[in-house]
């Protein structure tokens, strides 16, 4: 019995289930699948990404998440509060931290409040359906000065449509969508290799890693089907699986060097990154902390969960040719036009599974990578969505297409040796008051700095590097001072 | 879209004939019988004969379908593809039978794109699937609108496939329009129904005159919505659509409206019910910016994933003939198909995964489908072939973007896709012809003996495989070393079904580069 048959023996999994995303997105596959033990390897020395950069994880929420009631504004002003916020959802809002209900607002700095379901597991936090990836999520991340939230930001380009919006936001801009995704436009930069590993773990690529210039990201659904497989109902014997199929691929890789066309480079590096990967894919990933692939927590049947042991399972492998850069679209359901939900685990979770989703398993990886001392302030993850949603209701209790939203910067504050952000709330709060585009949020920080800000603090690109390769057309000269420079 | 990354240079190998790239093109490959005809292709000929569906006998590929597999795993039979409202929901009762659905109709629309003789039919079910999108588990209601708005209206009128779509129970649903009352509407329909359906978004259409122009304004968007308010099913017994007239919930605005849609002058909308709404549909189904949408998007099924860099005209000539005809579909589709810039156009399309499937199922002259209703999670078995098929990303009607899935090579072309079809091709040869279990013997397959007419020379074999699989020359290296193998160095060397090289040989040859171009 192989790996292979393993799995399947130990079965029980559920229906494969498919595609809960935007844009290009969509991950399939199943969440439910046993792990085998993890066989066990000899230590080997970790590799972070070359030249002292940090590894750069970029999650897109796709659908545009409702950012107003995942940091809310419980204490901006009263006028927010009590002429707004409140009055224009009235049956969405979260209540503030200090008010008498169960469910509410956890408290940051006394004016923002997290979404109760983002600090799932942190003390006095009131959780409903428990589970063992309740480790305080976001509000932990934050507490521990690991998370940086950027309120307002959002993309000047904006329009009501998410294809367009998500467009302009994978290409870094509007003017540039002839010049691929911002991040090969950042492996660009900064003069890696074509072959320099990015990987998107989800059955498509990543739009910002598209590039007119050859590179091409790994794409990988599945870590368990990784690679071509013969495979047989019989018994036979994994040398022998494995003879035929080199067998095949001693006919076909010939074929990927008659031409230059997108087919043969894709399938080029296809191998190349084959032969870099399959031992790694070989043994089963044992996380170091509890990520959430259930499918009564999570509106994803895990696929968010299962993309980030991928990413965290590459980034650990010790490969000659380091993990660079890592991008996933989350879905599940972020469109909420209606019946969003607020707090609710028992009537309608719609919202607090989107939002444990997210925090519960945000706050797995970055367990997951710092239990690795070697990782410890060398990863950063950027967390954007293509745009918020309307600061009012609609009659179907939910929202629509909106403008303004959060920013996530999460990775080390100093609770691990070196710091590489500083937490903390930034961005300028508009107000409630003036309804931005769509009436939405305002949107005051260009997302693209936030972006910046990382990119030139962390990973050693320069400020003329930022305005004429990654994001062409876009003036930065100062960040907000998230990212610690090096 | 001008993002996407060109191809440089063209396919390696031959080019195809005018039929063979027809055949990928305007159907799912060919079947060893079709290339028999290829000698006497004409591509009008071809091209009327395929728009001409109804005339096409398609008894075989009807009585496969009457006859397929049925009985969903609780022992249920599962509706017939024609059946109403009441008798699926009277059907449907738990989620598992919901799921049974899915797996039919997955079944039966692979079972048309490998048997079916309307073969341009079938594709163009495809486009207006995806381009009128809505997602499967919603609920039973897409399994009607299969075949009563898709399938009823692919090769009609586009106006009355878009007011069958806003009405369709299933659209209601995935884009909310059912929840959306006049007094604080849900824009989510409206604004898809535009930039999706209908005028499109600017962004969309890159080119000149209208193409270059927004077509509408947030505005528009939030008016339309309260023109299509009260277009709902809330409450409805079957989930049929209704107009409410009412004053309940979700009730319509009746007032007056003024739309923009890139006419300075206005579109007016007097007081009103469901009149308006019919109103916006033949405003939208009227206007330019549709046609070149709809042009625009048939261009890039048929001839380029850049038709506004590669055939402009070929948009032209589709919008102005969807213009002239009032949308008539068959009459735009002609105009696109026949447009000299189709035959000049290999190497501008790759296959997407869907296309893979049904193309190497036709190759291999395949005359049934899996059954994919039973519960049976063993290897090669139908749960397997289910989850691999959704490893490779495009699995049938199932999709939360409402955008349907994209037709660019970029996007369908990547490492998952290399060793995904890979592996799925295997899975066919192992499921039709039998396993393969050792590297030095293989079983007898009367199936396999005949579809490839063996015995046959090594070479003979090769040639007919790259003749099915690829339909063009190839490197001379790459059919020498194809040779070397299977004959084990002897390309005289006589193959039958149980030749231990020749499965791993299919496989190859279906999964290579060469085959992967539409």
């Amino acid at each position: 019995m192989n790996r292979r048959e393993f799995l399947k023996g130990c079965a029980s999994f559920a229906a494969v289930a498919a595609v809960r995303g935007f844009g290009l997105t969509s991950l399939v596959f199943d969440s439910q699948l046993p792990r085998p033990a993890r066989a066990l390897s000899p230590q080997s020395p970790n590799q972070p990404p070359p030249n002292n950069r940090d590894l750069l994880v970029l999650v897109f929420v796709r659908g545009g998440i409702d950012g107003l009631n995942l940091v809310v504004p419980f204490n901006t002003s009263d006028k927010d509060r009590r002429q707004y916020y409140n009055v224009l959802r009235p049956t969405l809002n979260i209540p503030p931290p200090n008010s008498s209900h169960t469910r509410k607002a956890i408290d940051l700095d006394g004016r923002f409040g997290l979404h109760p379901d983002a600090a799932r597991g942190a003390p006095g936090v009131n959780v409903p359906n428990g589970h063992a990836s309740d480790t305080g999520g976001l509000y932990e991340l934050y507490r521990r000065g690991d998370l940086a939230i950027v309120d307002a930001t959002g993309s000047f380009d904006v329009t009501g449509s998410h294809f367009d919006t998500e467009l302009y936001v994978d290409m870094g801009g509007k003017s540039n969508l002839g010049s691929g995704g911002w991040l090969s436009r950042y492996l660009d930069a900064i003069g890696e290799p074509n072959d320099a590993l990015a990987v998107a773990p989800q059955w498509n690529p990543a739009p910002s890693l598209f590039s007119p210039f050859g590179r091409s990201s790994l794409v990988v659904p599945d870590s368990d089907e990784f690679g071509p497989q013969w495979r047989t109902q019989a018994w036979m014997n994994d040398a022998t699986r494995a003879a035929l199929v080199q067998a095949q691929r001693n006919l076909l890789q010939p074929m990927y060097q008659r031409g230059n066309t997108f087919i043969e480079a894709v399938g080029q590096s296809a191998f190349q990154a084959y032969d870099e990967l399959a031992n790694v894919f070989a043994t089963s990933y044992a996380p170091s902390a509890n990520y959430v692939t259930s499918g009564s927590h999570v509106p994803d049947y895990g696929h968010f969960a299962r993309s980030l042991q991928i990413v965290a399972q590459i980034a650990k492998a010790s490969l000659s040719n380091p993990l660079r850069v890592a991008a996933i679209d989350v879905g599940g359901g972020y469109d909420t036009h209606d019946n969003q939900g607020t707090l609710d685990w028992n009537g309608n979770n719609r919202y607090p599974r989107l939002i444990t989703n997210l925090s519960n398993n945000l706050k797995a990886f970055c367990d997951d990578m710092n239990a690795d001392p070697q990782w410890r302030g060398r990863y950063v993850i950027i967390v954007l969505s293509e745009f918020g949603r309307v600061l009012y209701q609609n009659d179907s209790a939910g929202t629509d297409h909106g403008s303004g939203n959060v920013m996530l910067v999460i990775g080390s504050g100093g609770g691990y040796g070196t710091p590489n952000i500083n937490a903390g709330i930034y961005g300028d709060w508009p107000g409630l008051s003036h309804l931005g585009f769509n009436d939405g949020l305002q949107i005051t920080t260009d997302y693209r700095r936030v972006i910046a800000d990382v990119l030139t603090a962390r990973m050693g690109v320069s400020t003329a590097q930022i305005n004429n390769v990654v994001f062409p057309g876009f003036n930065f000269s100062t960040g907000l001072g998230i990212a610690v420079p090096k | 879209m001008s993002l996407l990354i060109p191809f440089s240079g063209n396919p390696p190998g031959g080019a195809p004939s005018l039929a063979r790239l027809a055949w990928n093109r305007m159907a799912f490959g060919p079947r060893p019988e079709d290339i028999a005809t290829f000698g006497s292709f004409d591509l009008i000929a071809f091209v009327d004969q395929q728009l001409d569906y109804e005339s096409i006998n398609d008894a075989a590929c009807d009585a496969y379908l009457a006859t397929m597999p049925n009985t969903a795993p609780d022992n249920s039979t599962v509706p017939p593809l024609d059946a109403s409202l009441d008798a699926l929901k009277s059907y449907v009762n738990n989620f598992d039978r919901e799921v049974a659905l899915k797996r039919y109709l997955w079944m039966a629309t692979y079972a048309r794109a490998l048997l079916s003789k309307r073969q341009l039919f079938e594709v163009m079910v495809d486009f207006w699937t995806n381009h009128f999108h809505t997602d499967f588990p919603t609920d039973y209601t897409k399994y009607w609108e299969d075949y009563y708005v898709i399938r009823q209206h692919a090769l009609g009128n586009f106006r009355d496939l878009l007011e069958a779509s806003a009405k369709s129970p299933s659209m209601l649903q995935f884009l909310s329009n059912r929840y959306n009352d006049g007094s604080n509407p849900n824009e989510n329909y409206a604004r898809e129904l535009l930039e999706l359906h209908t005028v499109g978004s600017y962004s969309y259409v890159p080119g000149p005159g209208y193409r270059v122009q927004p077509n509408y304004t947030e505005e528009d968007v939030h008016k339309a919505a309260r023109i299509l308010s009260g277009w709902t099913n809330i409450n409805s017994p079957n989930h049929e659509f209704y107009f409410n007239a009412s004053r309940n919930w979700p009730r319509h605005d009746w007032t007056e409206k003024q739309l923009w849609l890139g006419n300075d002058d206005g579109y007016y909308f007097p007081y009103g019910g469901i009149e308006q709404g019919q109103q916006l549909l033949d405003i939208l189904a009227e206007h330019p910016s549709t046609a070149y949408f709809i042009a625009f998007k048939l261009c890039r099924r048929f001839i380029s994933d850049h038709p506004d860099s590669f055939c402009p005209d070929a948009i032209e000539d589709g919008a102005q003939a969807f213009l002239k005809s009032h949308g008539d579909i068959r009459q735009t589709v002609r105009a696109i198909l026949l447009h000299p810039k189709f035959a000049q156009s290999w190497g501008q399309k790759i296959k997407r995964p869907f296309e893979f499937i049904a193309s190497t199922m036709r190759a291999m002259g395949l005359t049934e489908m899996i059954n994919l209703l039973p519960n049976q999670w063993h290897t090669n078995g139908p749960r397997d072939f289910e989850r691999n098929i959704s490893l490779l990303g495009q699995v049938l009607f199932q999709l939360t973007a409402p955008t349907g899935y994209p037709d660019i090579g970029v996007a369908w072309w990547n490492s998952n896709q290399v060793f995904g079809r890979w592996t799925l091709a295997n899975m066919l040869v192992a499921r039709f012809f039998g396993e393969q279990t050792s590297t030095t013997s293989a079983p007898s397959n009367a199936l396999l003996q005949g579809v490839l007419g063996l015995p046959k020379t090594a070479t003979e074999v090769v040639d007919l495989l790259i003749e099915r699989f690829i339909g063009r020359t190839i490197h001379a290296d790459d059919r020498a070393a194809l040779i070397s193998y299977l004959g084990n160095g002897n390309s005289n060397a006589s193959i039958q079904s149980d030749s231990p090289r020749l499965r791993p040989l299919i496989g190859a040859v279906a999964a290579s580069p060469y085959a992967q171009w539409r």
